[in-house]
């Protein structure tokens, strides 16, 4: 081995060294700031797995964290309630966060939404589990849902900086920006305006179903999700929140199958999609599947009565 | 196999290693089985149309350059419709016979070709500009038929370059691969270095932009004039670090096995003119069209009118060899009209005055933020509906993310090193020089890829071509 050649390890082995100790030193950097956070996103995953104090948790995608308005739900109820909703999130996103507040916390309910199609296979469920890089190594469930990312993701996360990647933007916004602090820290609420009344709806998308393909990775988180809260002793609602112009007619076999693994748990379950109070109503709409304030407040109310009545 | 991914980065670190360890002699086998399994990991099976050409365009060298008159131009050409045709039934079939459907329609008659559902080979426009400038180096005489087949499939499919240029010339590629590439650590040095400056450009800013500007474009419909007219100006920096951060990681994996392939970008949106752009801007294949259609077209020696009609040819082949889309062809007819006026009006190339320069430089960028509009758009009517946009000029810009202000952020980051390596790069000079410092450096490049990077940003958009 000429000298040129060993020289020229020992400057790899430094350079490598040399990264080794920028990625633990900045991912620790980034991890106290990280935490600092006090809206947005990534709040709520660190309100579930750190702090979670209240009695009503609410988890699933934008059609939670945009339905369910939190603080309502807390004064029709008489219950503290946080939204955990996400976008664009799905039960591969809920099931390792329910996981991580029964390790330390009983809720007396957990509300998860699931759309009807939500047993559906879309790739797009996996890549948004990035939300939970951060959180790698918290606890084994949160590590087992990025484990079902693509593109070997679970071991890009050893690597403290990537397990942050692109978070520095929300870590601003969060931290220090107060405009977006008001809007965020609602109890994990989120409202968006607008209502459809001028808006031309011939076309009616949500009732076509294409290809079936069923995603099996899902179809187990939700028997988990059903076998931890029992575990638990915590009572668990699933809802589908309400639709514009859903109709029922057409044969829907995601909604059969989500229905059947409901019956066949003994979950209760409340079916807002095709509700009447709901149904072509425009004005409590924002588009054809997400509720405006007005109408997130009539289904707030909705479910409060719901629950008050049958289960607390 | 993208240059960003995991697979890529293991399967480099492993063919250099073996590459070094290996004998000269065998090297080349090395790399022809490398770049073999590196095509494959696309779509398999299409190795097989990439050896139908390789066989052709080998035995077509050896012939021509045995034989005299006639038969050589008849084996030219031989050489050149094997290209041209499986270039042109891969990518334009199904767009020519869309329009002859089209067309055929309004007479109330069905076209009697099927549609067929074929996937275009990746890559094929570029290996297949590359195996024709062999066979009419060949034929001019200006460089040896290769008598190796293996050196010859390897110059085709060299993995460095082999999805998307450099397109190289065989005068300056195959020689090297007869060279003895011993390991030099300067080159293993600087190869990193152009990589690291690649994978910046690829993650860190053209697929952040991308975020932004697949948002607006992909909406365009819900979005103000002012978005628009932003996220255009986004697009033409996300292309151009796309396609300019694959040459980077290209040419650099090529050094650090030893190799040196052409510069192909020197900062083009620097350019005080169109026709200092097309010099700046994918200069392998502006020089490829130069030497292989313009010059044979009679380049500057013909009259003015001959000239810009040829100039327009030119650009129209390029817009068609970016894509079987009206929108190319009209994106190459535009490069081509305005670089006909810069000819027409003698605007030049040469910088004055740093306003003037200014100027020049932001008119410039502007009027290939134009072109860019119908190189974006999925369709004509498209291209024309967000020019009209963008010309009103209404609304706001859309904030409502954290894509805007990353984009932007990027985006300036990358103006203010483009502007410092153009005109004041010795600065570069007072910075410490020392191992210490150069680690220091690495470490902030890579802080800033795996902070800033997005990992989920998809191919490059010149795979497509």
């Amino acid at each position: 081995m000429s000298q040129n050649f060993k020289i020229f390890l020992v400057k790899i082995a430094a350079v490598a060294c040399v990264l080794i100790v920028v990625d633990v030193v900045a991912g620790f950097g980034l991890k106290n700031l990280f935490y600092k956070q006090r809206g947005g996103k990534y709040y709520k995953i660190s309100h579930a797995v750190k702090n979670t104090t209240e009695d009503i948790v609410i988890f699933g995608s934008s059609h939670a964290s945009e339905h369910f308005d939190a603080p309502l739900m807390q004064k029709l109820t008489g219950k503290t309630t946080f939204n955990f909703g996400n976008q664009g999130q799905s039960i591969l996103y809920t099931y390792p966060l329910v996981k991580s507040i029964l390790a330390y916390h009983k809720p007396l309910l957990i509300i998860v939404n699931l759309d009807y199609s939500e047993l559906q296979y879309k790739s797009e469920a996996y890549e948004r589990l990035s939300i939970l890089m951060p959180y790698f190594h918290v606890n084994s469930a949160i590590d087992s849902a990025i484990a079902l990312m693509p593109d070997h993701q679970d071991l890009k996360c050893y690597s403290a900086l990537y397990r942050y990647n692109s978070t520095l933007g929300n870590i601003m916004l969060n931290t220090y920006s107060k405009k977006i602090m008001q809007l965020s820290y609602n109890n994990g609420y989120e409202q968006i305006s607008g209502n459809i009344c001028n808006v031309d709806r011939t076309e009616n998308p949500q009732n076509e179903i294409g290809l079936v393909r069923f995603d099996q990775h899902k179809i187990d988180y939700l028997i988990k999700l059903a076998g931890a809260a029992q575990k638990a002793n915590v009572k668990l609602l699933i809802t589908t929140t309400p639709l514009y112009n859903y109709n029922p007619a057409v044969k829907n076999v995601y909604k059969e199958k989500l229905i059947q693994i409901l019956n066949q748990l003994t979950i209760t379950y409340l079916d807002g999609g095709t509700n009447a109070d709901f149904k072509g109503k425009c004005q409590y709409f924002s588009d054809d599947t997400h509720l405006n304030p007005q109408g997130a407040d009539g289904w707030t109310t909705l479910c409060s009565q719901y629950i008050k009545s049958k289960l607390l | 196999m993208l240059f960003t991914s995991v697979q890529f980065l293991l399967f480099f670190f492993i063919t250099t290693v073996l590459f070094y360890l290996l004998s000269p002699k065998f090297r080349w086998l090395l790399l022809l089985l490398a770049s073999c399994f590196f095509y494959m990991a696309f779509v398999p099976v299409y190795i097989l149309i990439l050896g139908f050409t390789i066989v052709i365009d080998y035995l077509a060298g050896i012939y021509i350059e045995k034989n005299t008159g006639h038969k050589r131009k008849s084996l030219l050409i031989i050489s050149l419709v094997a290209n041209i045709g499986v270039l042109c039934f891969f990518k334009y079939y199904n767009f020519i016979n869309d329009n002859i459907a089209t067309a055929l329609l309004n007479f109330h008659h069905q076209t009697p070709f099927p549609y067929l559902t074929i996937l275009l080979p990746i890559g094929l426009s570029f290996h297949t500009f590359q195996a024709m400038s062999y066979t009419i180096e060949v034929y001019r005489g200006n460089q040896p038929a290769e008598r190796k087949f293996g050196i010859y499939a390897l110059y085709v499919m060299f993995y460095p370059q082999l999805v998307a240029g450099p397109i190289e010339r065989p005068q300056r590629l195959l020689p090297q691969f007869y060279a003895t590439h011993n390991f030099k650590v300067e080159n293993i040095s600087a190869g990193l270095q152009q990589m690291l400056i690649g994978f910046i450009k690829k993650l860190v800013v053209a697929d952040r932009v991308a975020l932004f500007v697949d948002n607006v474009y992909n909406h365009a419909a819900d979005q103000s004039g002012k978005s628009l007219a932003l996220a255009t100006v986004f697009f033409a920096f996300q292309i151009y670090c796309d396609f300019s951060g694959y040459t980077d990681i290209a040419i650099g994996a090529a050094k650090v096995l030893g190799f040196d392939l052409m510069k192909n970008f020197n900062r083009p949106y620097l350019s005080v003119s169109l026709t200092q752009f097309w010099q700046r801007w994918h200069i392998s294949l502006s020089t490829w069209f130069r030497d292989y259609l313009y010059i044979p077209l009679g380049g500057n020696r013909v009259g003015n009118l001959r000239r810009y009609l040829n100039l327009l040819i030119i650009f129209l082949i390029s817009g068609l060899w970016h894509g079987a889309n009206w929108t190319f062809i009209a994106w190459g007819l535009i490069n081509g009209l305005l670089i006909v006026l810069e000819s027409v009006f003698k605007i030049s190339s040469k910088r004055g005055h740093w306003l003037t320069t200014v100027c020049k430089t932001i008119i410039t960028f502007l009027l290939i933020c134009f072109t860019w509009v119908f190189f974006r758009s999925a369709n004509i009517h498209e291209a024309f509906y967000i020019l009209k946009k963008i010309i009103m000029f209404d609304g706001t810009i859309i904030q409502s993310n954290d894509h805007y202000y990353y984009a932007f952020i990027v985006v300036m980051a990358l103006v203010f090193f483009e502007v410092i390596n153009e005109y004041k790069p010795n600065l570069y000079k007072l910075l410490p020089n020392s191992f210490a410092a150069r680690c220091a450096y690495y470490a902030l490049l890579v802080v800033v890829i795996l902070q800033f990077g997005v990992f989920d940003g998809g191919q490059f958009i010149y795979f497509q071509f």
